[in-house]
């Protein structure tokens, strides 16, 4: 039996067998919502998907700059009542919805984050909490500094695009295209693409993080005087982390429009905030994976607390759900403060360590080893000098 | 003469930094005792362990009491009292109140407003001012409402973290005058930390020199003024 | 009355008794939004937190009320001391069982906690008195419908004055004055005080820090189960949700005053209830639902010119 933890180099095979088993985790995923789980979940999934990119935005803020936003529903609303008014009213096709959804939702988060120069932490959430707040009022207005708002929205009403087979309003159809597999149907197809818009945010991301911006922003999160005496400014990287978070979630909004066909002001507001807050802080913050799980989390948690006969408890009715919900988020905080990705991680270095890419052993013993005398003649070794590397195993161990 | 303060073997540091690695020091009754330092040698965290502000191992024994592992509040009940560096004044309460706070511990309201008017006659400066917030003081003043402060809660041992700090030269003199009046006068045990060698040597009956984290070299105030090595480090010759 | 035609003002603002009806609610709202922002501060003071789930410890407060008073008929004042005891001793505890060990993790840390505290409470408020409105409500003060001071009644609209609002008023300035004598003419006050201006200082001088912790939430608890009970009866609703909006504008009142001062909380309440009440009166592009927004676009301006707030202390801006 050998020893725990088992020490695994970066690039070794046995890495890259790692790095296969989650690449075909994520493809047996696909399948099974596809092909596997009944026709409903799969809208279910996607919408959980769409959930997932939002709070990947709300994690560039909150978990990798330290910065608290409680105002994320309003740009998930922003860019899902751009979609959905670019395809309903405008008849564009949806992906090219998307660029104008992140670059309006970048915007915003620009100008959000310009007055957060002068403010900090704490006014930074209550702004924050002010735009979750102001988000669905403005929509559902018909007279805010003379726009009428309600008109272009939909007001309280709501906004639809129709999927599949239920046409309220003409034209918009995301059906699965000839190619598609056979059995595939509309929801299918519409968590299909938004997996995929999902994978490429998640990848994007996740080259953020590790490239030298990425940095910056970790080192402004956890010494602000030393990240600038470095060269990273806060000034201008908070605003930039500000809009590219703002970016995401409005692009994950733009996918909720095309996965829930269904949009009304009122989604978008403080609950939303905080549903992201409490599935970022659960899954995992200033993780790659954390976003996803606190997403399907919070799309999937209130389905399993009703359906599920609980112990002593019974059925869940509504606000029950809520005080699950709390116990959850009190119990994560205090014995799991880094989310579940954290608690995994812990429980995965019992078995498996990381380590970095040892330089190869042969690099060194090749080297001749040469001695000079202080008066410059070159001396001769009388044998063979062997160097000996340690293995990674003992170095580590 | 028996001994108010004895540190023996004291190491403390801040989370995976150590500073102190083993200090060993005491301080007589009624005696004004310095500890010198450059910047980083542990002067400050030393007077930090001493008050349990910070995690420490060793001891710290005063008159009989051992005090690592108490809570930093209750050192002012066992009569010693502390004049952080940066003065630690309450800004935002008036020269009166600090005063009145200094005294939390106590009880006795009588023999604490005597205390505070006497502390308006040794420095009348305060007493003008009693009804301003501190922090609108300018820096001699609140570093002598700082000691005054300390003086309230009738401490056996008075701490001071280089009360020179951000003082001019003048200010420095009289403020150090007065710390030797209160031993003089008062009985007060002092321990400085200072990196103003000059001005704490003058006051002091012995001192000791930190560097790394541990005591390099100790004794009479006057010996160590003539000290070469001491000299060249800290009084600039 | 010769009011010029000025776009986008109202001019029906102008009318008298109108004018004076709008005045008198803006300020009794404020009054309300003021004794949340009280607690707002009492936390923040020593703290340096804001606690999330305040108006739903108020909420719970009040149906504690409801239910000594309405179902086993306690008298309403003497419920109301009761409930304000108990409260401020639950107060406390949380701060020092749930809050103290977090503070050490991360800013992040009793932020979520506060978060978790409300849906808790809020499901909890649901689960045991179900989610429809109740009544009749507590009355503190008598708030039948002729209880009401009529002022000018030869104009229409009347203008009148009712004493729940009367007693909103008087409620808060008792408040005020009992937490002036309490921080400024005791020595648990001084204390508290000391802690909230240099928290080192004052564990030199012997002072329990982390007891002044638990006063602060037990303030807050106390005052927000007055407040709770209040603004029931003003407002003339009990139900789950009734405290969640109020403590919205409590934290605008104390962002407006300053987080740390308690007039800064009286003024930032009542200014954040006149702006409430007067932006869609006064102005004919505001409808009435976006007087939150305008609150908001209040707190910016104040914020951006001023970021401690009117009366706020400098180092409130540090944090």
């Amino acid at each position: 039996m050998r020893s725990l933890p088992v020490i695994v180099e970066r690039k070794s095979p046995w890495h890259r067998a790692f790095q296969l088993a989650a690449v075909l985790a994520v493809i047996a995923f696909f399948f099974f919502v596809t092909n596997v789980a009944e026709n409903f979940s799969a809208s279910r999934w996607a919408i959980a998907l769409t959930l997932t990119v939002a709070i990947l935005g709300l994690n560039i803020v909150t978990g990798y700059s330290g910065q608290i936003s409680i105002g994320h529903s309003a740009f998930f609303g922003i860019g899902a009542y751009t979609t959905m008014i670019l395809i309903a009213d405008h008849g564009w096709p949806f992906l090219a919805t998307l660029p104008v959804a992140g670059a309006l939702g970048f915007a915003v988060g620009a100008v959000i984050g310009i007055p957060a120069l002068r403010i900090r932490g704490l006014y930074l959430s209550l702004i924050t909490l002010g735009l979750a707040l102001a988000f669905p009022a403005i929509v559902k207005s018909d007279n805010f500094f003379g726009i009428d708002f309600a008109s272009i929205t939909g007001g309280s009403n709501g906004k639809v695009i129709s999927n599949g087979d239920v046409t309220k309003t003409e034209g918009f159809h995301w059906n699965p295209p000839s190619w598609a597999p056979h059995g595939w149907t509309t929801n299918d197809w519409t968590f299909a693409t938004v997996f995929v818009i999902a994978l490429l945010m998640f990848a994007m991301t996740s080259n953020l993080i590790r490239s030298s911006v990425g940095r910056g922003l970790i080192a402004m999160r956890d010494n602000e005087t030393g990240a600038a005496v470095s060269g990273v400014y806060p000034a201008q990287y908070k605003v930039l982390a500000f809009a590219t978070s703002a970016l995401v979630t409005s692009i994950g909004g733009g996918c909720f429009a095309l996965a829930s066909s269904t949009i009304g002001p009122d989604t978008f507001g403080l609950q939303r905030s905080i549903e992201f807050i409490a599935g970022l802080v659960i899954g995992g913050v200033a993780t790659i994976l954390g976003p996803f799980i606190g997403g399907v989390l919070v799309e999937w948690l209130p389905y399993w607390a009703f359906e599920v006969n609980w112990p002593i408890l019974g059925r869940l009715e509504g606000p029950q759900a809520g005080v699950l919900y709390g116990a959850i988020l009190v119990v994560i905080i205090f014995f799991m403060p880094g989310g579940i990705v954290h608690g995994l991680r812990q429980i995965r270095s019992k078995f498996v360590v990381m380590v970095p890419r040892l330089p190869a052993a042969q690099e060194f013993s090749t080297a001749p080893i040469v001695a000079y005398e202080l008066d410059g003649s070159h001396i001769e070794p009388d044998h063979e000098i062997e160097i000996a590397q340690p293995t990674a195993k003992e170095r580590y161990q | 003469m028996t001994t108010m303060l004895k540190v023996s073997n004291l190491e403390a540091g801040y989370g995976p930094i150590q500073v102190l690695r083993g200090v060993d020091l005491y301080v007589d009754e009624a005696e004004v005792v310095v500890l010198l330092g450059a910047n980083g040698a542990g002067k400050t965290t030393t007077i930090r362990a001493i008050c349990q502000m910070i995690d420490t191992k060793g001891s710290v024994d005063m008159c009989g009491v051992e005090l690592v592992g108490m809570r930093p509040e209750k050192m002012a009940g066992k009569g010693m009292a502390h004049v952080p560096q940066g003065r630690g004044t309450f800004p935002e309460l008036t020269v009166e109140e600090n005063l009145q706070v200094g005294a939390y511990v106590r009880k006795d309201r009588a023999a604490i407003r005597e205390d505070i008017d006497h502390s308006y006659t040794l420095f009348p400066r305060l007493g003008e001012r009693r009804g301003q917030l501190a922090g609108s003081l300018s820096g001699g003043e609140q570093q002598m409402l700082a000691v005054a402060r300390a003086m309230m809660c009738r401490p056996r041992l008075l701490l001071l973290d280089e009360p020179s700090l951000g003082l001019a030269p003048l200010v420095i003199q009289s403020l150090f005058d007065r710390f030797s009046a209160l031993n003089k006068d008062e009985g007060v045990t002092l321990f400085i930390v200072e990196q103003n060698a000059n001005v704490a040597l003058d006051i002091a009956d012995r001192a000791y020199v930190i560097e790394a984290g541990r005591i390099v070299l100790t004794g009479g105030a006057d010996e160590l003024r003539e000290n070469d090595a001491v000299r060249r480090a800290y009084l600039g010759f | 009355m010769g009011i010029l035609a000025v776009p986008g003002i109202d001019d029906k603002f102008f009318n008298l008794t109108l004018f004076l009806q709008n005045l008198t609610n803006a300020l009794a709202n404020g009054a309300v939004y003021a004794l949340m922002a009280l607690t707002v501060v009492m936390i923040y003071k020593t703290t340096g937190h804001l606690n999330f789930a305040q108006g739903e410890m108020a909420m719970f407060s009040t149906f504690i009320v409801y239910v000594l008073v309405i179902e086993q008929g306690f008298n309403v004042w003497a419920a109301i001391v009761l409930v304000v005891l108990g409260s401020m001793v639950v107060g406390a505890g949380i701060e020092r069982i749930l809050i103290q060990p977090l503070e050490r993790r991360s800013v992040l840390a009793p932020v979520i906690l506060t978060l978790g505290l409300f849906f808790i409470l809020n499901g909890g408020a649901a689960t045991i008195w179900g989610t429809q409105p109740h009544s009749p409500i507590p009355a503190p003060f008598p708030g039948k419908l002729d209880d009401k001071v009529d002022i000018i009644t030869n104009r229409v609209p009347h203008f009148f004055v009712t004493y729940k609002a009367i007693g909103v008023w008087i409620t808060l300035v008792v408040l005020v004055l009992l937490l002036n004598l309490l921080l400024k003419r005791t020595k648990l006050g001084l204390a508290y005080r000391a802690v909230a201006a240099n928290a080192e200082s004052s564990l030199i001088v012997g002072i329990p820090v982390k007891r002044m912790l638990m006063l602060g939430w037990a303030l807050a608890a106390g005052i927000g189960a007055i407040a709770g009970a209040v603004i029931a009866q003003y407002r003339n609703v009990l139900d789950f949700n009734f405290m969640a909006a109020v403590l919205l504008f409590g934290f605008a009142a104390a962002c407006v005053g300053g987080f740390d001062s308690i007039l800064g909380a009286v003024v930032g309440g009542l200014l954040v209830g006149v702006v409430e009440t007067f932006t869609p009166a006064l102005f004919t592009f505001v409808g009435s639902e976006l007087s939150l927004v305008m609150v908001l676009l209040v707190i910016l301006i104040v914020l951006y010119f001023r970021p401690q707030g009117l009366f706020g202390s400098k180092r409130v801006e540090r944090v």
